[in-house]
């Protein structure tokens, strides 16, 4: 594999004709099998845009699903909807209240990774919600304690990792962005996802996103996974020394493009990025990815931000094949 | 003894996130926004009214977060910078970045007032605005290099808001402050003639409201000492348990009456609205549970003035949000009316 490989975090822009099927669908003029198809072929667009952009490791987008706890919890056991709720701005979700035990009933994510793999000939990349953040994003109507919520969500993660695997998945990333919140629970995250990937056989990585780096950061080296992808155009390129004085010992994703801003980003702030990155990592240890999902942006910019970051990748790492 | 039921913080936005996602893509115009905004607006000021919530906030529904109309225009020398979470949930803000010595262009609430007292008379409407220790603390400052002057300057553009609310006859102005739960003793000495000069005048009708931390004594202590004669905590389970939500009442209710039972002499004097219902977890309170706590509160001399929700409703789905209101009034009302 080149150095600096590049990826994506998952969600992409859904196509103006997906959004116009799915309020078909939602007003029943549409069945679910003519969603699907659109679905299908939405994936498969994605899955090639992507290629287009250059990106080694890709995803399909998440066109799927309509939020990252929102999907999880709908086609779980014990979940009840209460309507929307903001997170910022106009974006919003459906936050899930536990009224009842969670229980997992079924795959919720191996036909699209399967579909997904049988697209592209690029390495897929599996992403799931991790059980801190499902449980953090969820209101608690039934469990006595956090830890509790928490650990259930956990063994719910690690039979879907489970039968990702099973299906082919080589490379996970569980989104953990719920992991900085609360400073005294830093620890129970991380016990909550070393239980989900308790003997899942895949690479794995955590997403983490919009937090303070430095409650966490004394605690990554003990998470069982390979990388953490983070968030770091959004708070241009600070707090990278952290992870030098932590002795932080993973592989990074590292963010270099801001999904909250429509600007599309030039390839030299990417270069720029990366080197200051390089600063305090190696280069081996290294991953290039926007800071989240590209999901609220304009699916033209979303694909200009990746061209841009694939060619700012790519000056830096001819200048590294270079010395 | 009557209590008073209120709503602190923003109510859900609803439909109008709808309606304001439409005007961003060019959908439909502003005036089509600005009037859904206004019958929002009434609509909500009508439902708290009906209820006999007293003073009744406008829900805060044009304010994206806490520093947003702020940022946008109204306070020189203040931009919209990165999104950050706001406390320990799951909802952010973009964090002020101080580029110049700050102004007040104009009163940021003249517009959300005018709309407010279609339906309410002055004296029952409550106005809003954030702290200054809260708006330093979730700031990025680039100007001021000195904490001291920039916590000054943000108290006194503050304050022309605080006094242009009260000059309009508002009933009350909450000050949204939950940064001074974590200030150190060092710092609440600084903050103290600031925030003297912040309420100067107005220390019967300025609230404070201490959201998402559990109350610290000192603080309280300290808001006495500085003159302010009402305080509204979080005594809400979530807050009581750090952010998690695992629906302890009856601990709630007994770390409550512990807390209460060792206020100051000074404390004593102070008026308090106890945050009980929890913007911050779906379950709602039975009124039993409002009034049991408000009981619990009176036993202990405490000087209780009303119940209202522990911080901003925003945090709920709006259909949760709106019974949690119902269930305050409620339960004041009954408490007021002699069922205990
Ligand atoms: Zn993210």
């Amino acid at each position: 594999m080149e150095l600096l490989p590049t990826t994506v975090i998952g969600s992409y822009p859904r196509p103006n004709w997906l959004k116009h099927a799915l309020s078909l669908y939602r007003r029943g003029k549409i069945g679910e099998s003519e969603l699907e198809s659109a679905m299908d072929d939405a994936c498969k667009l994605v899955l090639k845009e992507h290629e287009l952009a250059g990106v080694d490791i890709v995803t399909d987008g998440e066109m799927r699903r309509d939020e990252m706890v929102e999907f999880f919890a709908e086609r779980l056991e014990g979940y009840r909807f209460y309507g929307d709720v903001r997170v910022w701005g106009t974006a919003h979700y459906n936050k899930p209240a536990a009224i009842a035990p969670i229980r997992y009933k079924a795959p919720m994510l191996v036909s699209e990774f399967s579909f997904a793999r049988s697209c592209t000939s690029k390495r897929v990349k599996a992403t799931i919600t991790g059980p801190y953040t499902l449980a953090d994003w969820s209101y608690n109507e039934y469990y006595g304690s956090k830890r509790e919520f928490v650990m259930e969500l956990a063994h719910v993660v690690r039979q879907e990792l489970r039968n990702l695997v099973s299906a082919g998945a080589d490379f996970v990333q569980v989104d953990e962005p719920a992991l900085p919140t609360h400073v005294n629970e830093i620890e129970l995250a991380k016990d909550g996802f070393n239980e989900a990937v308790r003997g899942v056989d895949a690479k794995t990585a955590v997403h983490v996103c919009y937090g303070d780096y430095s409650v966490m950061l004394p605690y990554l080296n003990e998470f069982n996974t390979s990388q953490f992808a983070l968030e770091f155009a959004n708070r241009r390129f600070s707090d990278l020394e952290l992870f030098k004085q932590s002795d932080f010992k993973k592989e990074l994703g590292f963010g270099v493009i801001d999904v909250h801003n429509r600007r599309v980003e030039t390839q030299e702030e990417v270069e720029h990025g990366i080197k200051l990155c390089l600063n305090y990592l190696e280069p081996d240890k290294v991953y290039v990815n926007p800071d989240c999902g590209l999901k609220l942006l304009p699916k033209e910019i979303a694909f200009q931000k990746l061209v841009a970051m694939v060619n700012g990748t790519q000056k830096v790492r001819s200048q590294l094949t270079r010395r | 003894m009557t209590l008073q039921a209120t709503v602190l913080g923003g109510s859900p936005h609803g439909v109008l996130m709808k309606y304001r996602q439409m005007m961003h893509e060019g959908k439909i115009s502003e005036e089509k926004y600005l009037a859904k905004l206004e019958a929002q607006t009434g609509k909500f000021i009508r439902f708290q009214l009906r209820l006999g919530v007293n003073p009744v906030s406008d829900g805060l529904l044009e304010w994206d977060d806490l520093f947003a109309p702020y940022c946008r225009g109204a306070l020189a020398g203040a931009e919209r910078g990165s999104l950050i979470r706001f406390f320990d949930n799951n909802v952010y803000y973009r964090r002020p970045v101080i580029t110049a010595k700050l102004r007040l262009n104009s009163p940021v609430s003249s517009s959300t007032l005018m709309r407010a007292l279609n339906y309410a008379a002055p004296g029952r409407f409550k106005g809003f605005i954030p702290g200054p220790e809260t708006f330093v603390r979730l700031s990025e400052d680039k100007y001021y290099q000195s904490a001291d002057a920039f916590v000054l300057d943000v108290a006194q553009v503050l304050r022309e808001d605080l006094s242009y609310l009260i000059g309009k006859g508002v009933g009350a102005v909450e000050v949204f402050d939950p940064s001074l739960s974590y200030a150190s003793s060092e710092r609440l000495t600084l903050l103290k003639p600031i925030y003297q000069d912040f309420i100067r005048g107005f220390e019967d009708k300025t609230w404070i409201a201490l959201p998402y931390f559990w109350p610290r004594r000192e603080v309280i202590d300290w808001l006495a000492d500085v003159g302010l004669t009402t305080v509204c905590p979080d005594f809400s389970p979530t807050t009581f348990h750090s952010g998690d939500n695992v629906n302890d009442f009856l601990g709630t209710l007994a770390a409550l009456k512990r807390w209460l039972s060792e206020l100051s002499p000074l404390t004593r004097q102070m008026g308090f609205i106890l945050g009980l219902t929890d913007s911050r977890n779906t379950l709602v309170e039975q009124a039993s549970y409002i009034r049991d706590a408000v009981d619990a509160a009176v036993e202990t001399g405490a000087k209780v003035r009303g119940v209202s929700n522990n911080g901003t409703l925003d945090l709920l789905p709006e259909s949760v949000a709106f019974k949690k209101i119902r269930v305050l009034a409620k339960a004041a009302k009954s408490w007021s009316g002699g069922e205990r």
